[in-house]
C-alpha cells in the first residue's frame, strides 16, 4: 500500500541509467536546449532538473496538462513550444527518449531539424520503446545517420556484466546474505556503463549525434 | 602536513572556513560528492542537503561562543541559500547529495529544516533579525508540512517513509526529522508537532535496535514493512547509528522517556566496540557479525564524535579521543578534511594503501561540514584576519591508475602524467569529465 502522491515514484528516484545519460548531456554545457515531451514524464522531470531554462517541445502546448505538476516538482524557468520550433529555432542540444524522437522528429525531417546535437535516450525496459525493432541502439544509430546526424557517443547502461552482478546480488539477497549482496551491488555499479559495441546488449543507452555539415 | 601532527589545533577552524568559502557559488555551497552508495562527480552545483546542517550550525556555534557578528552573517547567508532554493512543492532544489540534482532528499531536507529552525530560535532568543528568523522558520515549516507530513508520513507505522511509494523506514532519517519537528514545536509552541511526529519517529528508532548478538546495540539501517511485520536489513552503519543519538537524547529529555536514553546508551556502546585502537570505524557491521571495513570515514567522524558526546558529555574517553585524532589528522594542507580511507577496497581493486584512492581525498562539502560542526564546539576559536587558502596537490590512485589531484581556490583538477582527466571550475554547476574513467555514479 503506497501513500498517494501526485509525483510518481520514478520522479523521486529516476533510473540510474537515465541519471547517467542526462548528466552526460548536462556536461556538454549547451546554451539552448529543447526536450521532446513524450509519454515518460520522469524523463522530462529529470531533464528539467539539469536544464531549468529548457524548452519543452510538445505537440499541443495548450493541452500539456503535466506542466503544473512538473513546475511544482522542478521549479525553473522552462517554457513550452510546439513542434515547429525545432525547424524555426536553432538549438544546441535536443534531447528525447528514443520512441519520442522517432515519432516527433520524423515528420519534420524533410524541413530540416535545426539541432546541433541530438541526444537520444534508449531504454528497452520502457513499454513505448517496443515500437522500435531490436537491438534499438543499432536502429537509432542508422536512423540518425539517415537524417543527417553522425553518432559520436553510444554508451550503454546496465550492460551484460552489470546484469550478471545484479542477478547474483538478488540471489544473495534471497539467501539472506546481505554482505554478499553488497559485494555484487558494488560490482554492478562498477560495470554499469559500457562502450560500443557492448552497448547493443545493454538495457539502456545514450546516443549523441552531431549534425553533419552540408 | 596537517595541524594535528604539528601538535596545534589553533588554526584548524580558520583554515577550514577559508577553504569552505572557496566552495561557494552564486546559489550556495557546491562541489563533487563521494559516497559509499554512489558518486556525484559531474553535478557540482549548490546542494541544498545535509551540508547545510553542519555549515549553519557550525557558524552559529562560532557566533554563540565568540559573539563576533561575521559568524552570524555567514550562518544567515547559508540559510538564505535554502530559502532561495524552495520549490513550489515545498521541497528544496538539489537536496539529494549523491543523487543530485534531485529534490526531496532524505534526511537532507529535514537536516536543512533543523538548521533553519535552530538558527531562527537563536535569533529570537537574542532579539536579532526578526524578519530573517520568521522567514527561516516559515520555510522550514512549509517543507516539513508539505514533504514530511503530507508525502512521507505513514500513519499506519507512525514513521516517515524514505519515498512515498515504499514502506521503508530509515532510523537515522527518523531521528533527523524528529529533531526538526521538535525544533518546530519549540518555535510554534505547538506540542502536536512533537507528539504526532517526533515521538513515534523516535519510537521507530527504538524498534530498530539489535537486542543481542554480535551487533547488539546497533540500529538497523532500514526497516521494511512486510506481511510478517517489520523486516530488518541486517546492516548497521556506525556513522548512521551515531546520527540517531542526539535525537534520542533530546527525545528522552522532552518526552521523559528513559527507554530512549537507554537505547542511545546501548547504541553508543555498540559504536565504541567497533572503534579500532587507531581510531577507525568499519563502514558496516552485519547482524551475523561480519564487518565491511572500507571506506573508513574521516570527515564524517565529526558526527560520530558529536553523537557520542550527546550521550555522555562529561568527558572525552579514549574512544572519542582516538576518533577525534583521526578526524584532525584528516585536515589537508588547504584546510579541508578528506572524506575517507580505503574507497579502493570496495571495488575489489588491488589496493596497496601506499596512495589514497581519489575519493578518499576528495574534499566534499557535505562531509567536511560534519567535522566543522563538531570542531566548532570543541576547538579554540579562530583569531585574527582570514587565512589564505594555499594550492594543494597530492598523488592518488583510481582503478589502478596513478593520478594527481590538484585543488586551488578556483578549481579542482585530476591529472594523469600532466594530462587532464577531470576539471571543476569552482562556482560552476557541472564539471568537465574528460576521461571516461572518472565518469562514475
Amino acid at each position: 500500500m503506497g501513500v498517494e502522491d501526485m509525483f510518481p515514484e520514478n520522479w523521486w528516484r529516476p533510473p540510474l541509467s537515465m541519471v547517467w545519460a542526462l548528466d552526460h548531456c548536462a556536461c556538454l554545457a549547451p546554451d539552448r536546449v529543447a526536450v521532446l515531451a513524450g509519454e515518460d514524464l520522469s524523463f522530462i522531470a529529470a531533464t528539467l532538473m539539469r536544464f531549468p531554462t529548457a524548452t519543452v517541445v510538445v505537440q499541443e502546448p495548450a493541452y500539456f496538462s503535466a506542466g503544473v505538476r512538473l513546475r511544482d516538482f522542478v521549479g525553473g524557468d522552462w517554457t513550452t513550444a510546439p513542434l515547429t520550433v525545432l525547424v524555426q529555432d536553432e538549438y544546441e542540444l535536443v534531447i528525447g527518449a528514443a520512441a519520442t524522437v522517432v515519432q516527433l522528429v520524423r515528420p519534420l525531417a524533410a524541413q530540416g531539424v535545426r539541432a546541433g546535437v541530438l541526444a537520444v535516450y534508449v531504454d528497452s525496459r520502457v513499454a513505448s520503446s517496443s515500437v522500435l525493432p531490436l537491438p534499438q541502439t543499432v536502429t537509432i544509430r542508422y536512423w540518425l545517420r539517415r537524417h543527417g546526424y553522425f553518432p559520436f557517443v553510444s554508451e550503454g547502461y546496465l550492460g551484460p556484466r552489470a546484469l550478471v552482478s545484479s542477478a547474483l546480488g538478488r540471489f544473495a539477497l534471497l539467501r539472506g546474505d546481505q554482505a554478499l549482496y553488497d559485494e555484487h551491488h558494488s560490482a554492478m555499479r562498477r560495470h554499469f556503463r559500457t562502450c560500443w559495441p557492448v552497448t547493443m546488449f545493454a538495457q539502456a543507452a545514450l546516443i549523441l549525434a552531431r549534425k553533419r555539415m552540408a | 602536513m596537517n595541524d594535528a601532527s604539528a601538535g596545534s589545533t589553533k588554526h584548524v577552524l580558520a583554515r577550514y572556513v577559508a577553504w569552505l568559502e572557496t566552495m561557494r557559488g552564486t546559489q550556495g555551497y557546491g562541489g563533487p560528492v563521494a559516497h559509499w552508495w554512489g558518486q556525484c562527480l559531474r553535478f557540482t552545483g549548490a546542494g541544498i542537503d545535509w551540508r547545510y546542517e553542519g555549515i549553519i550550525l557550525g557558524y552559529l556555534r562560532l557566533w554563540e561562543r565568540s559573539r563576533q557578528s561575521h559568524w552570524l552573517d555567514l550562518a544567515c547567508v547559508a540559510a538564505d541559500d535554502i530559502v532561495a532554493s524552495q520549490l513550489p512543492s515545498g521541497a528544496f532544489r538539489n537536496s539529494s547529495f549523491e543523487l543530485n540534482p534531485l529534490p526531496f532528499g532524505t534526511p537532507h531536507e529535514a537536516a536543512c529544516d533543523l538548521a533553519l529552525l535552530r538558527l531562527a530560535l537563536t535569533l529570537r532568543e537574542y532579539g536579532l533579525l526578526s524578519d530573517c528568523s520568521a522567514r527561516y522558520a516559515e520555510v522550514a515549516q512549509r517543507n516539513l508540512k508539505a514533504v514530511f507530513c503530507s508525502r512521507l508520513w505513514d500513519p499506519e507505522t507512525g514513521a516517515f517513509r524514505d519515498v512515498p511509494a515504499v514502506q521503508g523506514f530509515v532510523p537515522n532519517k527518523q531521528a533527523t526529522a524528529a529533531e526538526a519537528f521538535l525544533a518546530l514545536s519549540e518555535w510554534t509552541g505547538d506540542r502536536s508537532y512533537a507528539n504526532t511526529f517526533a515521538l513515534p519517529a523516535l519510537a521507530l528508532v527504538l524498534r530498530s535496535q539489535e537486542i543481542s548478538g554480535p551487533a547488539a546495540g546497533g540500529l538497523d539501517q532500514i526497516l521494511v514493512s512486510s506481511r510478517d511485520g517489520m523486516r530488518a536489513s541486517g546492516r548497521h552503519f556506525p556513522l548512521y547509528v551515531a546520527r540517531c543519538l542526539p535525537g534520542l537524547i533530546l527525545g528522552a529529555r522532552i518526552f521523559g522517556r528513559a527507554d530512549f536514553a537507554d537505547c542511545a546508551m546501548r547504541a553508543a556502546q555498540f559504536i565504541r566496540h567497533q572503534v579500532s585502537p587507531e581510531g577507525q570505524l568499519p563502514l558496516i557491521v552485519y547482524t551475523s557479525g561480519k564487518r565491511r571495513e572500507f571506506p573508513h570515514w574521516c570527515a564524517g567522524l565529526g558526527d560520530v564524535c558529536r553523537g557520542l558526546r550527546s550521550v555522555d558529555s562529561r568527558a572525552l574517553d579514549d574512544t572519542c579521543l582516538a576518533l577525534e585524532r583521526t578526524l584532525l589528522l584528516g585536515q589537508d594542507g588547504n584546510g579541508a578534511f578528506h572524506t575517507a580511507s580505503g574507497f579502493a577496497a570496495i571495488l575489489g581493486d588491488r589496493w596497496s594503501g601506499e596512495h589514497p584512492e581519489l575519493r578518499d581525498i576528495l574534499h566534499v562539502t557535505g562531509w567536511t561540514d560534519k567535522a566543522f560542526r563538531y570542531l566548532a564546539e570543541t576547538l579554540p576559536l579562530p583569531e585574527g584576519s582570514p587565512v589564505e587558502v594555499p594550492d594543494w596537490q597530492t598523488t592518488c590512485v583510481f582503478r589502478e591508475r596513478r593520478l594527481r589531484l590538484i585543488e586551488t581556490a578556483d578549481e579542482l583538477v585530476v591529472e594523469q602524467r600532466g594530462r587532464r582527466l577531470y576539471r571543476w571550475k569552482k562556482g560552476t554547476s557541472w564539471a568537465e569529465v574528460i576521461d571516461p574513467i572518472l565518469d562514475i555514479r
